[in-house]
Formats: C-alpha cells, structure tokens, sequence
C-alpha cells in the first residue's frame, strides 16, 4: 500500500524531470526545431547545431539536474538533522567557505579560471571542518543547535571577509567575484559534469540511505536511541554527507540558492514529511526545478544570460507562497 | 583586399608556404591568406588561425572599434549593445557582451572571438575553444597594451598594414598633443570614473596616461592601485586643479558643489570640474588620441594650437 504509493509519486516526479529534460535540451538562445535536435542527439545534424545540442544544452541539463538533486537532498537533510524549516544547504556556513576562496584566488592569486573550482571546494571543506570542531568541542555528543549557531556565526564570519575582500578588490576582480557567487551553469561541460556525477550520486545514495533514522529522529532523538538508531552516527554522517554535496555543486556552479530551502519544504506541503519518500523525491523535484529554471535563464533574455539564482528565486518564491497559504489549516 | 578560395585551407596552404620556404622566396607574410596566423593575448594564450578570421565577434567594445577602424567592420557577425557605430547598426546583438548566451555566439559560427579576460568569461572562453572557436581574451589596461592588442587582431585578421596604420594614426594624435601640452604647466588633476562610490583613476590606467599625455598631473600618482575608491577628505587633501567626470550627468559643477566637503576643492570654487562622455574616456580604442586632446583642452580651458 506504502510502497506502491510511493512508486507512483516518485515515477511521477520522474516523468516530470524527464520532461524537463526534454524542455532543456529542446530549448535555448537559438531555436533549433524538435526533428533537428533529435537528429543532433542521434549523431546527426549540421556540426553547429550538433555542438549546441550535443556539447553544450546536455551536459549543462545534466549538470542542472546533479546540482538541482544535491541542493534539494541536502536541504532536506539539514531542515531534519537541525529540526529548523529556515535551514537550507548553506546555513552551516559551506558556500561563505566556498566563496571566501573562490574570491581569493580570482582577485589575489593571479590564477587561472581553473583554480577557482578546486580552491572553492577547499574553502567549503574547510568551513565544514571548522563547524563541524566548534560543535563537537561543546559536550559529549554533538548537540544540532550548536551546530546550527557555530554554523551561522562561522558563516557570518565568511560573509564579512568577502566583503573585506570585495572593497580591496579591483574593479574586474569584483566584478568576476559578484558573478561567481551569483552561480552559473554556463561552465559545464561533459568532463566537469562527469567528475560531478561521480562524487554526488554516491553522496546522494548514503544520503537516502538515512530515510528511516531521520524519520524517527524527526520524533526526537531520546525516542530514536530508544528505538536503537546509532544517533550520533546518523547526526555526523549526514551533516558530513550533505555538506561534501554542497561543496562539490558549490566548487562548480556557485551559490545557487532558494533550491534547497524551497523544494523540500513544497514536497512536505504537498506529500507530508515521511523521509522514505522526501529523500528520493526531493532530488527529483530539486533537479527538475533547477532545470526548469536554467532554461528560463537561458532563454528568457536570450542572447544574455540571466543568474540562475535570480530565476530560482523570482520564481521559486511565488510558487512557495501559494502552496504555503492553501494548505489546510 | 585579396581573397583566397575556399578550397585553398590547411593542406594545400601549408604545402604551398612550405615549398616556398624552401625556395626561400617566400611571400610576406602579411595579408596572405592560408597561411597559419598565429598571436599571443595579453592573457598568455595562444591564438591561433589556419587563415584570417573572416567572421569575428567582439565582446569588448574598445576592440571593436579598433577592427572597425582596420576596416574590418564586415567580418563581424555580431555586436554588442554598447557599439552604436552605424556600421554595425545592422548585426544582431548579444546584448551587454558580459554573460552571452554561448550557443547563441556559436551559432553565428565565427572563427575568431575578442573576450574580456575576467573569471567568468574565462569559462566562456573554455567552451568556446572546445567547440574549435579561437578566442582572444583582450584586457583594458594600458595605451600600449591597446596598441599591442590592435596589432594582434591585424595579423589574426591578416590586415597588417591596416592595422599599422590606425595604430600609427594614434600615436601620432598622441604624439602632437604631448608636443601641444609640453611647455605649459601641469595642472593637478582628478578624474573620477564614479560619483557614488567615489571611484577615480589611479597610476597604471590608460586615462592616466591620456592625463599625462595632455599636459596634466595625476593627483593619485602616488597611489598604487588602478581605480582606487576615494574619500571625499581624500579629494579635499589632494586638492586637485581641475575634476574630470567620466559621466553624462548634467552640470558636474553643480553636482560636487552641492556635496558636503566639495567646496574646499580648488576645481569646484574655479568651476573647473567638467564632464566628459563616458565611452570617449573608457575605451582603449582608436578614439584615444582625440580623447587626450578634449582633455588637454578641458585641462588647459582654452583651445590648444592648430595641432590637435
């Protein structure tokens, strides 16, 4: 009875990424009619229309839909692990590690676009290290609101030496900086999403994996440990789990926000808040989300491209408000 | 302009030069089509062409009119909203040139694109090369490196001599008007690039050079960075002669006066505080040398001789 409700939200979600999928490698800048980028994608179609279809929409739909999946995940997982709905994957301080570095080597290192992704996830590891100390330094076992506060406070820390970094900065160094923190997809290509791919859906699938101790934890931890699951394991593995993701999808596309906060909290309006089936259904919504909103970026204003964070947003928001005031009382 | 078949591309070309070689009468190697053209961009990359770039799209507006001014004005194949040159009027824009939609710019098919050199385009320059585009990524920073920079596109668009004369035609323009300026005194000037924040132009910008050029001392040569944001206490210590503001805001006299702390400023109680069109003083273009005559004539307030 479960299950099979289950299988048919999810096959559900799955058609609807699936069309989304179609609507991203369909559409874009420059039309290109349906028989042509079927051909395209069959290894057919004039060389310009082939690289368009074939080297730049799919990775960057694929790439919009890993990104998409571990920011709805790990949104998911923060909001249960710190019982707080405000949470969203960079509450803990993740992305200001991340762009901290990420400005740094763009203004002062003099180096080149390629040093910006690994210098990015550094800072986001290195932001997870120093949360995850200042937590476990306080008592024996590791207490969710300390974490949610060292989160907060090492992430204002973050933001404030941006800022720093921001005024020092030269007018191009700013400039590139602004960007990158606006998030953007335009760099993915197959090499890049292939990296992605390998390190997110191992994380995504321990991240499913907490289905069960989540759902009990949600109850309340004494409760949990009653019903033997290994809390504090559970707490250190996804607070690690979910941030490694975060990390990774910031290190390559920036901050991309308001997926993670609104996807999950949409599915519980709609669904209810059992993780066997958040978990897996938030990274379905989450990437058909983010694809969806990539494409408007892409075409809207085309030929410029707007900030993907700004379309989340703009149209995530509103979107929200209206499942959040018709639920019933 | 000579042009070369189609059918005359790499093999038949290289065989072609490389036979010549040998034969050691060679053709010079400007304006030869086929033949591997080859330059490095102010960013260290290499760029090179099989044979010159005939559909060219320019996402910096100051190397636009660079190619423009080579003639080269009907090998672009887009523009972008800041290039207003009648000559361009027709071609589809791909709007501010900052984020392009890379399809879009593939899709035009060119063979050479000019980029800016900053992190995000970088990643527009990386996928553009995968798709076999070649890109020269072109920074804004000094009048030589403009000039370096307009020689580059020559040759990849083999029209050297072209370009060596709109190159030549600006060093001249700048040449009379440091000749025109030379005997006079040099007044102490500041030129502002932004009102709020206050953002001016330090040592090592191309509008420093254009200052020196006409007869003018920059009263942030002593700093160390290129648009440095200034206080108003900063200004009022510096006390400049005269205040350029790159900007088309209406009276610039009016403006700074009315500000707390201007009125101490020497320029602001001379009224010398004037404004000049933002895209004649914010381009490393061929606009350059007129662009340091109109300030000589704002620095020094009366028209300079017949030179400029």
């Amino acid at each position: 009875m479960l299950a099979t409700r289950l299988i048919a939200r999810l096959t559900v979600l799955a058609a609807l990424l699936a069309l989304a999928m179609l609507a991203a490698v369909g559409a874009g800048a420059v039309p290109i009619a349906p028989g042509e980028v079927l051909g395209a994608l069959a290894g057919g179609a004039d060389a310009t229309v082939r690289a368009i279809v074939v080297d730049l929409r799919l990775p960057r739909a694929v790439l919009a839909a890993l990104i998409g999946a571990a920011l709805a995940v790990a949104g998911t997982v923060f909001q249960a692990l710190l019982r707080n709905p405000l949470a969203e994957p960079y509450i803990l301080g993740v992305s200001g590690g991340a762009a901290v570095a990420a400005v740094a080597v763009i203004g002062f290192a003099g180096a080149g676009a390629w040093a910006v992704p690994p210098a990015a996830f550094a800072g986001g590891i290195g932001a997870i290290v120093l949360v995850f100390r200042i937590a476990r330094s306080v008592g024996s076992a590791l207490d969710t609101r300390v974490l949610l506060l060292a989160g907060v406070v090492v992430g204002a820390f973050f933001n404030a030496v941006i800022l720093l970094l921001l005024t020092l900065a030269d007018v191009e160094t700013f400039r590139s900086a602004v960007f990158w923190m606006m998030g953007s997809l335009a760099t993915g290509d197959w090499p890049a999403v292939g990296l992605l791919a390998l390190y997110t859906v191992p994380a995504l699938a321990i991240l499913l994996g907490l289905a069960r101790p989540l759902n009990l934890m949600a109850v309340g931890e004494e409760t949990a440990l009653y019903l033997g699951t290994p809390v504090e394991r559970v707490k250190s593995v996804a607070y690690i789990v979910a941030s490694l993701l975060v990390a990774g999808g910031v290190a390559v596309a920036g901050v991309i926000g308001f997926v993670g906060l609104i996807v999950p909290h949409a599915l519980r309006l709609v669904w209810g808040g059992d993780h066997r089936f958040l978990l897996p259904g938030s990274a379905l919504a989450g990437a058909t989300f983010l694809l969806l909103a990539d494409t408007a970026a892409r075409t809207v204003a085309a030929p410029v491209e707007l900030p993907v964070g700004v379309v989340t947003a703009l149209v995530g928001v509103p979107v929200f408000v209206v499942l959040l005031t018709r639920r019933p009382a | 302009m000579l042009s070369y078949p189609r059918s005359l591309t790499r093999p038949a070309a290289w065989l072609v030069l490389a036979l010549l070689s040998v034969s050691g009468c060679g053709p010079a190697p400007s304006d030869a089509g086929g033949a591997g053209l080859s330059a490095t961009d102010p960013t260290g990359r290499a760029v090179t062409l099989d044979a010159p770039a005939r559909r060219v799209v320019s996402l910096v507006p100051g190397v636009t009119e660079w190619l423009v001014a080579m003639g080269a004005a009907d090998r672009l194949v887009a523009r972008t909203d800041y290039d207003r040159q009648p000559a361009l009027e027709a071609l589809p824009s791909v709007g501010g040139g900052l984020t392009p939609s890379i399809e879009w710019l593939a899709a035009r098919r060119p063979d050479l694109v000019i980029a800016w050199p900053d992190a995000p385009s970088r990643a527009i320059i990386g996928r553009l090369e995968q798709l076999g585009v070649a890109v020269y990524a072109a920074p804004v920073e000094s009048v030589a490196g403009a000039l370096a920079v307009a020689a580059d596109l020559g040759t990849l668009l083999g029209a050297e001599a072209a370009a060596r004369s709109a190159i030549a035609e600006v060093r001249d323009g700048l040449d009379s008007v440091r000749a025109a300026t030379r005997d006079r005194a040099a007044p102490d000037v500041l030129f502002l690039i932004g009102l709020d924040p206050l953002m001016a132009a330090g040592p090592g910008t191309f509008v420093d050079e254009l200052l020196t050029a006409a007869g003018a001392r920059n009263v942030l040569e002593d700093l160390d960075i290129l648009w440095p944001q200034l206080s108003v206490e900063a200004v009022v210590r510096r006390a400049p002669d005269v205040v350029i503001v790159g900007s088309v805001e209406d009276d610039p006299n009016a403006l700074l006066g009315d500000r707390p702390g201007w009125r101490q400023v020497p320029a602001v109680r001379r009224g010398a505080v004037h404004a000049v069109e933002p895209d004649l003083v914010n381009r490393t273009g061929p606009g350059m040398d007129e662009a340091a005559a109109l300030l000589a004539r704002l620095i020094h307030s009366s028209p300079l001789q017949a030179s400029i």
